[in-house]
């Protein structure tokens, strides 16, 4: 991508005004984003981002510049800049040769969708669409997106690190509206893998679109959510969102190493119900949230953050990891080259327990039963968090009733994960999106079913 | 090779390949930003970034294909992609070059940087002024300014070259308190500014320690219907979140409840919304939109009669009317969608004062979060989780939090029953394209203890 004089040169004048570490991180990646409505493509976009982000550190401080374009010019100039900004002096450290290559390659791909012919991604689409609309008369409208990255980066530091790895990721996103009336209501399924177009031959692309449009219908025949506190039984697979909001981002090193998380300083503390043992994965083959090596370029591994409801561990970039006294933990990433990294989630969900789905229904006496979740965010200060149920249900004597609309739950990290009492057994891991200050990136939450014995839902009536 | 030298080479392929209609669209940004934390230096950093999209007209449909890659081995690749793109594209087999037409003038709104050390130094200052403001802050306040240019330029085959520049800087505050009990409260304040000399820290100081401070002793409130007051930041924000509602191509396909509205009541008396490009406290006013149409000042709604919804040149044509000029790419790589510019409501004669007296009891939402799951344009549905104030008898009694607000946008512009006189735009703790005064709305749903 970068030739090593280049990068070796570079390097050079990043550390020349005090930086005791330096890091360059390279990227060129294609992506394609096929999104059809109404049975006709609304966009086919083709889009090419390149470019370089230079790091610099001084201790606690830091300084970082970046430019499009990866011609040797943009990559010194960058340096330059970052170096100019952290103005710490002269040279401190000597800088070893580089040496390395591409990394152990842990998710094969044969299929990336950058090779992949638009006409099949098309046909593909409106295979979706179709099975959307065919679900029942009362499916007004879908809309389809096909997304497929080639991600390549290369990450070069002071300390003689070279490394490179290609990341292909490929996800289909399925809206399906319902409508009645004055009324529309809507369903969601957006599967995804870090795989190549092989993905959505695994998947049962007709089934995915009808599961959005039973969403979709289902809460068009529902009533309102009702509001205030209640137990909530939250299913499997993106019910792993309330884990995601209620406690990983505050487990991550940007908020806690300065103190502004509710978990900071808590290691080793019982800080939740101890049927919570919850992990951050990012090794799964194939799986969305995963990659070979963190955006440092540290190999990625496995962490157990609870165990037994006990703090176990942070998520640590190696910046943070300094302020903290802490080695990383492979979790430093970033949307693309315009962000410098933070510690981030991969794949993170609570491990299957011994309860019975059955079993946490039949506990709640007067409750919600909340089967499709959908996004969130949190406060880690102060640990105010919230998300979205798309789909649910009333739960009376011990049974599921009738559907409702969706709602938000809200409530304070620290005190809900206190309140999960009961874990089921059957984990499932869905795909989302995940937004933070070093910006969007795909992660996996997941879950069995849990019982939250108490918590907040934002209802109508 | 520069914006300009790679026109050159992509007219000189196009020409040599015959293709006869495209269109390149440019975007380059440059920001500089400077933290701190605790009064300590914490991150400098500086991005310059640029790229450019093609769009290809091939038998009357259009495809896209966009690079940050500024060389000559680029331009066969960018126009195989976007033709190929042209050729799935829809059912749309009209599409035209726009050619240009009558451009207001703007001025130019260009930020002065040239005193960066001492904006510094004094956020520098930032912790000390926070931490004399009460006892309750806690140290370790964060502050940051980013100074952003964004210049944006469109040129095409039949012969249209655009161009425009925007900048501001924009100062932020994050402030987090404690109280008796070492419960923690935080908040923000945020402000751009043309030239960073106008602004005043240590007000911005005042207004986050104000707001932190503000929340302690809050509690939720008994679930239940209550008048609610959102603060003009936050009815900024509901009109930020919902404002695709008014998109024609949303309307056509179904996305927005607006279909067959128009000329009709949608909202109560006591609204009207206007879009205005020109706007004065805009920081990025255009002449043009992202297809190049003229921009103009229009009134979407006025006194709760939907007048018209906003157009580009695709949504135009469906519907046999003129673009609105409300074409829009969030940057130079996404689609083309429809937005509006400055998009407010204005303001009543009410004070704020006044229409908490009016309301009498209520809840004020002055902070909402998560509309991104929480809230959806297609069914205008939200519940989001919310923070604010308990009203009785007229007048603010104590903070609440662990709240959801809910209800549903449409329903909502029905209820609105009063409209305060506060209007601001663009400039109170978030950076939007909208802007709106303090309202009162009759009824929405609460959910709290």
């Amino acid at each position: 991508m970068i030739l090593t004089n280049v990068l070796e040169a570079a390097l050079e004048i990043a550390v020349s005004t005090g930086a005791d570490y330096a890091e360059i991180f390279a990227e060129d990646t294609t992506s394609g984003l096929t999104d059809l409505v109404d049975d006709r493509i609304r966009n086919a976009l083709n889009r090419h981002s390149i470019g370089v982000g230079v790091r610099v550190f001084s201790g606690l401080r830091y300084a970082y510049a970046c430019s499009s374009g990866l011609e040797p010019e943009a990559v010194l100039s960058a340096a330059r800049k970052a170096a100019a900004a952290l103005a710490d002096g002269t040279a401190q450290i000597q800088l070893p040769h580089l040496s390395g290559g591409s990394c152990e390659n842990h998710h094969p791909v044969s299929k990336p969708g950058s090779e992949v012919q638009l006409a099949d991604k098309v046909a593909l689409a409106k295979r979706a669409y179709r099975a959307a609309r065919d679900y029942s008369s009362e499916i007004s409208q879908s809309t389809v997106s096909l997304l497929d990255v080639d991600r390549n980066i290369l990450i070069a530091t002071s300390d003689g690190l070279m490394v490179t790895d290609r990341q292909v990721r490929s996800r289909i996103k399925i809206n399906a509206v319902a409508s009645k009336g004055s009324e529309n209501q809507i369903g969601y399924c957006g599967p995804g893998a870090h795989k190549g177009y092989e993905f959505f031959d695994e998947i049962d692309i007709e089934g995915v679109a009808a599961e959005a449009a039973r969403q979709a219908v289902t809460m068009l025949h529902a009533g309102y959510c009702p509001a205030g506190r209640m137990p909530v039984a939250i299913d499997n697979g993106f019910g792993g969102v309330i884990f995601h909001e209620a406690c990983g981002h505050s487990l991550e090193a940007a908020s806690v190493a300065k103190g502004m998380s509710e978990f900071s300083g808590k290691l080793g503390e019982k800080v939740a119900s101890e049927k919570v043992t919850a992990i951050d994965d990012g090794t799964i083959p194939g799986a969305w949230g995963s990659v070979n090596i963190d955006d440092e370029g540290t190999p990625n591994r496995r962490r157990v953050l609870i165990e037994n409801g006990v703090l176990k561990s942070y998520l640590v970039d190696k910046l943070n990891g300094r302020r903290m006294g802490m080695e990383t933990t492979a979790s430093s990433r970033r949307q693309d080259y315009t962000f410098p990294p933070v510690s981030r989630m991969s794949n993170t969900f609570i491990a299957p327990g011994t309860d019975t789905d059955e079993a946490i229904i039949g506990s709640i006496e007067y409750g919600l039963y909340a089967k499709k979740l959908g996004g969130g965010s949190v406060n880690p200060v102060t640990g105010e968090f919230n998300f979205a149920v798309n789909e649910g249900y009333i739960v009376r004597n011990g049974q599921i009733c009738e559907p409702v609309r969706g709602a938000s739950l809200i409530g304070r990290g620290s005190e809900v994960i206190r309140n999960i009492d009961m874990v089921g057994m059957n984990l499932c891991r869905e795909q989302g999106m995940c937004g933070a200050s070093s910006g969007s990136i795909p992660t996996d939450v997941g879950q069995p079913m849990i019982r939250v014995s108490e918590i907040t839902v934002g209802g109508r009536k | 090779m520069d914006f300009a030298q790679f026109s050159a080479a992509a007219a000189a392929y196009a020409h040599e390949n015959g293709i006869s209609d495209y269109q390149l669209y440019y975007q380059s940004d440059s920001s500089d930003q400077f933290s701190v934390f605790s009064g300590e230096i914490d991150r400098m950093s500086s991005a310059q970034v640029e790229g450019v999209s093609l769009c290809c007209i091939v038998n009357g449909k259009k495809g896209n294909a966009s690079t940050e890659a500024f060389n000559e081995g680029e331009i066969p690749v960018l126009f195989q992609r976007a033709m190929e793109a042209a050729e799935f594209s829809g059912d749309e087999t009209e599409e035209t070059l726009y050619t240009g037409g009558d451009y207001q003038q703007v001025k130019c709104c260009k930020t002065d940087m040239s005193d960066a050390a001492a904006v510094k130094e004094r956020l520098m200052s930032v912790e000390q002024i926070g931490l004399n403001a009460d006892e309750r802050v806690q140290k370790g306040l964060m502050a940051g300014i980013s100074n952003i240019t964004s210049r944006r330029a469109i040129s095409n085959s039949a012969g249209l070259y655009l161009e425009s520049e925007g900048s501001m800087s924009v100062f932020s505050v994050n402030v987090v308190a404690k109280d008796g009990n070492g419960k923690k409260y935080n908040d923000h304040a945020v402000e751009a500014k043309a030239d960073s000399r106008e602004m005043d820290i240590a007000k911005l100081v005042g207004r986050a320690v104000e707001k932190t401070v503000a929340q302690i002793g809050a509690a939720p409130v008994a679930s239940g219907h209550y008048p609610v007051i959102f603060d003009r930041s936050q009815m900024t924000a509901m009109l930020e979140i919902f404002s695709s509602v008014f998109s024609a191509s949303q309307v056509q396909d179904g996305l927005s409840l607006l279909a067959g509205k128009t000329g009709q009541k949608v909202a109560s008396e006591a609204v009207t919304l206007v879009d205005d490009p020109f706007y004065k406290d805009s920081f990025f006013p255009c002449a043009f939109d992202a297809e190049g149409v003229p921009t103009r000042t229009k009134t979407v709604i006025e006194s709760g009669v939907l007048k018209q919804l906003l157009y580009d040149r695709a949504a135009a044509r469906k519907d046999g009317v003129e673009s609105t000029g409300n074409a829009y790419r969030s940057s130079y790589d996404a689609p083309v969608t429809i937005a509006p510019f400055t998009f407010y409501m204005k303001p009543g004669s009410l004070t704020p004062e006044q229409l908490m007296q009016k309301a009498d009891k209520a809840v004020m939402i002055t902070f909402m979060k998560g509309a991104h799951a929480g809230a959806n344009p297609v069914t205008g549905d939200f519940s989001l989780e919310s923070k604010g104030f308990l009203i009785e008898n007229g007048k603010i009694v104590r903070a609440v939090e662990e709240i959801t607000v809910a209800g549903n946008f449409y329903q909502m512009l029905q209820n609105i029953t009063d409209v305060a006189n506060d209007l601001t735009v663009n400039t109170e703790d978030g950076i939007s394209c909208c802007g709106a005064p303090t309202v009162l709305v009759s009824d929405l749903a609460v959910a709290g203890c």
